[in-house]
């Protein structure tokens, strides 16, 4: 192989990207980001502004994150 | 709230659309990489073609034309601006013939931006003379007589 256009074309065959996080990847993966930012903002929406120590924050986050996820996830079929 | 982050967009049609897109992001890769011999340049460059072509309106079957096209325009345009480093120093791609891979850079370096591009699209990319002065912008004839320029000025290099 002496033609220099016959070298030319193998070696432009052989050019690749850089292998590194595809935008293809990126781009498929950012309708599950934003899908898990949207519920965490619903959930903390939901749960309301913190008024004294007695209303016990985190037992009302926890319970209302637990029922997004209730609504959310399939019920399962009850064994026997 | 969902409207804001998803847009309009139907979103199944719009994957199929970048597994589309993406199908040419090799090609466009090597097309620029041969214009501006730099890897990292070359990749911006690409990128930005594929995200362009993605927000466009181009129908499937124009995709391939469309994309080479904003590819050679951006990186002729990058290459008319100062270089920051004219040859890429590292290997672009792992195997094939480190001598040769390195003698076609070289030679490329010394050619004009026009006749890297256009050695690109008709040898490496195998584009027909028609589909070379679409993507160009310059009738046939001046494809072929550009191609024949451009692989005298490439010989010459390459003997030399």
């Amino acid at each position: 192989m002496n033609d220099p256009f016959e070298i030319f074309e193998a070696v432009y065959k052989e050019w690749r990207p850089p292998e590194r996080l595809a935008p293809k990847v990126a781009y498929v993966l950012w309708p599950a980001f934003a899908g898990v930012a949207t519920l965490t903002l619903l959930v903390l929406t939901q749960a309301g502004p913190i008024k004294s120590p007695s209303d016990k924050p985190s037992t009302i986050l926890i319970e209302q994150m637990a029922r997004v996820y209730s609504e959310d996830t399939p019920k399962g079929g009850s064994r026997g | 709230m969902i409207e804001l982050v998803f847009g309009r967009f139907n979103l199944k049609s719009k994957d199929t659309k970048a597994e589309a897109v993406f199908a040419f992001h090799p090609s466009a890769y090597r097309v620029a990489y041969a214009i501006l011999g730099n890897r990292e340049q070359a990749e911006d460059v690409a990128q930005d073609a594929m995200l362009k072509a993605i927000r466009s309106q181009v129908e499937p079957s124009e995709l391939g034309a469309w994309i080479r096209t904003i590819t050679v325009r951006t990186a002729l345009n990058a290459k008319r601006r100062p270089p920051t480093r004219e040859l890429d120093e590292s290997r672009p791609a792992e195997g094939g013939d480190v001598t040769n891979d390195l003698a076609v850079r070289l030679t490329l370096a010394k050619l004009s931006p026009e006749h890297r591009a256009v050695l690109a699209l008709a040898i490496g990319e195998g584009l027909s003379y028609r589909d070379v002065g679409a993507i160009l912008g310059i009738p046939e004839g001046t494809v072929g007589s550009r191609l024949n320029a451009a692989k005298a000025a490439f010989r010459q290099e390459w003997e030399t």
